[in-house]
């Protein structure tokens, strides 16, 4: 088998088997660990089974993380977003990373309209006199989250074209960490007057993972990357993904969820045999021709 | 310091459990700067060589900074919603019902972590056959005690034993709701709550609220936060 596809084969066969096994365990769970009012029965043996699964999923994880090679650069500095993510020859993540933006963006318009439904009603509580408990500004302001998601993944996939800008794709993954953080207050706010922990717990933790597997991604241009945390970050991001799914509160966090999860299941497609392979010469920029009129630039 | 080329032997590529400490190549980098260095050689004004090299630095600090500034946000921003998951939130507290205790628009810290309730205790509640938004209230009594309320006497006891209130607004009258649930036992995993208001408040008296299952208990406020002037433990 090629070496290349071996270094990327574990990571997706297991990031599949975890997102799986975490969707039944999710699924027994609440089947049988709640009761009629919605309260979650204390101790019960699915919630245990879930819970020790996620620890052995994240622990496989962390092996697999330790077993992975990285090449380093002449500063000793794992490689950079142009060498660990950005291919022209390969195709598959560029594509996905453009279907997890759509994705992101479907559910911008879901947000932004719940958003300002909540907005009007909040206007018209007032005028009555009453107390306003949610006025939907965290709604909208998540719509906006995920157009900033989406504008983040299309750059990031746009960057495989244009190979050669020494580590500066990666930033790209700065505006969908900035989404995701705006989605987590959303979340919690949207829970905070009923905060079931195991109705809303999994896809709180599945949105802050997501964020700081985009943060990581955005490392790799700076000066302190983290690929090998950034894997474990994306493995684990389509883990808790795949099972929040399962309870998704509406249509536009289903969008957002499956974004994320197509996007780190991209990055864990890409990065794994690029970390350990220089890019062929021929991607490499040419040399810049020298400065002819020095006072244009000025 | 010209870098260093090494050429990755076979066998350290195909036994992967050993983490590649080799250097690789850095030709774009190395190529780049030497371009520069040939641009400010070749000018008339080699400071142009200087500013062109600073310029492109700066638009990487730019980059690094905002990459920074959001991580440091993002982090702060998940670490405080996982602790208030978790761990303690902060609730403001709407309604009379809990005067002179707390207030209307008083914002109190609530703990949550590893919280059982017992009598005496303040703790939040939600309760969604009941109202859109939590409540606050105090446990009068848990799972397997026997309450009595008197309001000829104003007095309530708890297994016989007449509870000293000094939290209490006023002296407890009959409420609009009715006098029901005078002479109750709680049930296992339940508790009783009152407010402090106790002729302002719909509590566990009330048919609508009744005994509250504990798991409805969101945590105790151990603080009141807001307003500054009375800032003190519950």
């Amino acid at each position: 088998m090629h070496r290349k596809t071996l270094m990327r084969l574990p990571w997706l066969i297991l990031a599949g088997a975890g997102a799986v096994a975490g969707i039944l365990l999710r699924k027994m769970q609440l089947e049988n660990a709640f009761e009629e009012s919605g309260l979650a029965t204390p101790g019960a043996p699915t919630s245990v089974m879930l819970l020790c699964g996620l620890a052995i999923i994240a622990a496989i994880f962390a092996m697999l993380t330790a077993w992975q090679p990285i090449r380093k650069d002449n500063r000793g500095r794992p490689l950079g977003a142009d060498r660990a993510l950005i291919s022209p020859e390969t195709k598959v993540f560029p594509v996905l990373l453009v279907i997890a933006a759509f994705l992101a963006l479907v559910a911008a318009p879901i947000f932004l309209s719940q958003g300002f439904q909540l907005l009007t009603s909040a206007f018209r509580t007032k005028d009555m006199g009453e107390t306003v408990t949610n006025n939907g500004l965290l709604v909208f302001a998540a719509g906006i989250g995920a157009v900033l998601t989406f504008i983040g993944l299309f750059q990031m996939a746009r960057e495989c074209n244009a190979p050669g800008r020494r580590g500066r794709s990666g930033y790209g993954g700065v505006m969908p960490a900035a989404g995701c953080c705006i989605w987590l207050m959303e979340h919690f706010r949207s829970f905070a007057p009923h905060p079931e922990l195991w109705e809303y717990g999994p896809q709180l933790i599945a949105i802050a993972l997501a964020m700081f597997f985009y943060l990581d991604l955005a490392s790799l241009a700076s000066s302190a990357p983290h690929p090998k945390r950034a894997l474990w970050l994306g493995a684990m991001t389509v883990v808790l993904s795949a099972l929040s799914l399962l309870q998704a509160p509406n249509f536009g966090d289903l969008a957002l969820l499956c974004s994320q999860l197509l996007a780190a299941i991209a990055v864990l497609w890409q990065m794994p045999d690029h970390l350990n392979q220089p890019l062929p010469s021929s991607t490499r920029p040419a040399p810049r021709e020298p400065l002819s009129n020095p006072e244009e630039i000025l | 310091m010209e870098p260093k080329e090494t050429n990755p032997t076979p066998d350290a590529l195909d036994s992967p459990a050993e983490d590649l400490n080799q250097t690789a190549a850095d030709p774009s980098e190395a190529e780049e700067d030497k371009v520069l260095q040939d641009e400010s050689e070749r000018s008339d004004q080699p400071l142009l060589g200087q500013l062109v090299r600073r310029a492109k630095q700066s638009k990487e600090d730019i980059g690094q900074e905002v990459y920074q500034s959001v991580r440091s946000l993002a982090t702060i921003m998940a670490v405080l919603i996982l602790c208030f998951t978790f761990v303690a939130r902060v609730i403001m507290v709407s309604g009379p019902s809990m005067e002179n205790t707390l207030h209307d628009g008083n914002v109190v810290l609530i703990w949550c972590l590893a919280y059982a309730p017992k009598q005496g205790d303040i703790v939040v509640l939600t309760q969604q056959s009941f109202l859109e938004d939590s409540i606050i209230k105090r446990v009068i009594a848990t799972g397997g005690q026997h309450v009595d309320i008197d309001y000829d006497r104003g007095t309530v006891s708890v297994d016989g034993v007449v509870l000293e209130e000094p939290y209490i607004k006023e002296a407890m009258r009959v409420p609009a709701y009715g006098a029901s649930n005078t002479s109750v036992t709680v049930p296992e995993g339940c508790i009783f709550v009152m407010g402090d208001n106790r002729n302002n408040s719909e509590d566990s008296r009330s048919q609508y609220l009744g005994f509250v299952d504990s798991r409805c208990v969101l945590g105790k406020a151990v603080f009141q936060l807001f307003p500054f002037s009375d800032i003190h433990f519950l």
